[in-house]
């Protein structure tokens, strides 16, 4: 008995080697088949997965723009598919030509009375002028002048912009307009005779008519209404659904049935 | 109590350090190539005197809080005891008796810079072989895991020997 104890003794070290290994090993070999080892040694542990959140806060930051850039591709398919789908090829045959181009706004004035956007792709992208810009919310502006990386857009804050648009609910026409008595968040539709039922928080969407976007993309909701005094048209005020100081990422419209249409429109 | 503090800083330094940033770089191909297991180089620096009872209990501990990061359990834990029970023969191994108990603590001062270069390499060696056998758990891609084992112990040394120039000061271990 007493050499037993003298053994362990003299081999007290290599054994508790051998039981820390062993037990290892169990850990090792174990692993896949326990509920136990998943909740208690894993990451998703409360205490462990703290240090990987704070980790990730921060170092997410650095991803941020390349995420972005991710997100903005995956949306510009999504949008490809949703605009090419069957319903809208019945409604409006140009629908079913569109390609978006994710860009980004790299400068944008909203202070003065002839605002302008820069964008990041050029022709190089495959940009060309009057093709329209749309952010995440709705319609931005067409685009005016493009050199081989860089775009210049014209924005609805801008007196020379004019689109026909619709009103959603009854589809009657108007004429999209800004002047400088307006600030950037508000525009004025001229054109809708006065016996049109239109109340406020009504929405006007982009009518199609110019060939540059398709039917149905939003611009902004109404907010006040005024009788134009000796004629049978009304002016609406409507709030821009796009906050042109915020804007940050947008996508380029491809109208690929563009120059057909405008052909037809000529020959009218 | 100055020696604990130290030693117990650069516990969580290594561990962080080993976690968050070495772990996370992609060199994308290459990547499997390097992952230097940083995480034992408290477990070899620490004093020849130390328990070693304690150094097998801490170098389990270590190695299973690393697992629990890498969510994979044992793996770190059983390579990492290998060095702590290794160390000590191998201390025996290369220097005398007296020599080591003079020793108050191991740096490349203490040892001189070529003995603690070969003591620490044969040791992550060992730690890094160990590692990558039982990752893949065959011995049948026996080049690929020499040849990571060779490149993943030199940098861990690389980095070991950066450590000691810069937290360790020539002064006080005279």
């Amino acid at each position: 008995m007493q050499n037993i104890i003298r053994l362990i003794q003299k081999y007290r070290y290599f054994i508790i080697f051998i039981l820390l290994q062993f037990f290892a090993f169990t850990l090792i070999f174990s692993w896949k088949n326990s509920f136990q080892h998943y909740t208690f040694i894993s990451s998703s542990n409360k205490m462990f997965g703290l240090v990987y959140d704070i980790n990730s806060s921060i170092t997410d930051y650095f991803n941020l723009s390349y995420s972005n850039k991710k997100l903005l591709e995956e949306n510009s398919k999504l949008k490809i598919k949703l605009y090419n789908s069957r319903k809208n090829i019945n409604r409006e045959s140009l629908n079913s030509q569109n390609v978006f181009i994710p860009v980004n706004i790299i400068s944008s004035n909203y202070k003065f009375s002839n605002n302008f956007l820069s964008i990041n792709k050029g022709s190089l992208d495959g940009i060309k002028i009057n093709q329209g810009l749309i952010g995440t919310l709705g319609v931005l502006g067409i685009v005016i002048s493009c050199s081989d990386n860089y775009s210049s857009v014209l924005p609805i804050i801008n007196p020379k912009f004019e689109l026909p648009v619709v009103h959603e609910k009854t589809g009657s026409f108007g004429l999209l307009k800004w002047n400088e008595n307006n600030s950037w968040l508000f525009a004025i539709i001229d054109d809708i005779p006065v016996y049109e039922k239109i109340k406020k928080g009504d929405m006007f969407i982009s009518s199609g008519a110019a060939g540059i976007f398709p039917r149905g993309i939003e611009i902004g909701s109404v907010v006040s209404l005024k009788e134009i005094p000796n004629s049978q048209f009304q002016e609406i005020t409507i709030k821009l659904v796009e906050d042109y100081t915020k804007i940050n990422s947008a996508y380029i419209l491809i109208n690929k049935k563009q120059d057909e249409y405008l052909e037809i429109i000529q020959n009218q | 109590m100055r020696y604990f503090i130290n030693k117990i800083s650069l516990f969580i330094i290594l561990i962080l350090l080993q976690i968050l940033i070495i772990d996370k770089v992609d060199l994308g191909e290459l990547s499997s190539y390097f992952c230097p297991l940083i995480y034992g180089l408290l477990i070899i620096i620490l004093k020849p005197k130390t328990n070693i009872f304690l150094l097998l209990i801490l170098a389990f501990s270590t190695g299973l809080i690393i697992d629990i990061f890498r969510d994979t359990p044992g793996l770190n834990a059983s390579a990492l005891l290998i060095i702590a029970f290794v160390k000590k023969s191998l201390l025996d191994l290369m220097f005398d008796k007296d020599e080591i108990d003079e020793i108050k603590d191991l740096n490349i001062y203490s040892l001189g810079l070529s003995k603690f270069l070969i003591f620490a390499i044969i040791l992550l060696f060992i730690q890094h072989t160990w590692f990558y056998i039982l990752e893949h758990a065959s011995f049948y891609m026996l080049m690929n895991i020499i040849i990571k084992s060779i490149i993943n112990s030199i940098l861990a040394t690389f980095i070991l020997l950066i450590i000691q120039y810069l937290f360790v000061k020539y002064k006080h271990n005279k």
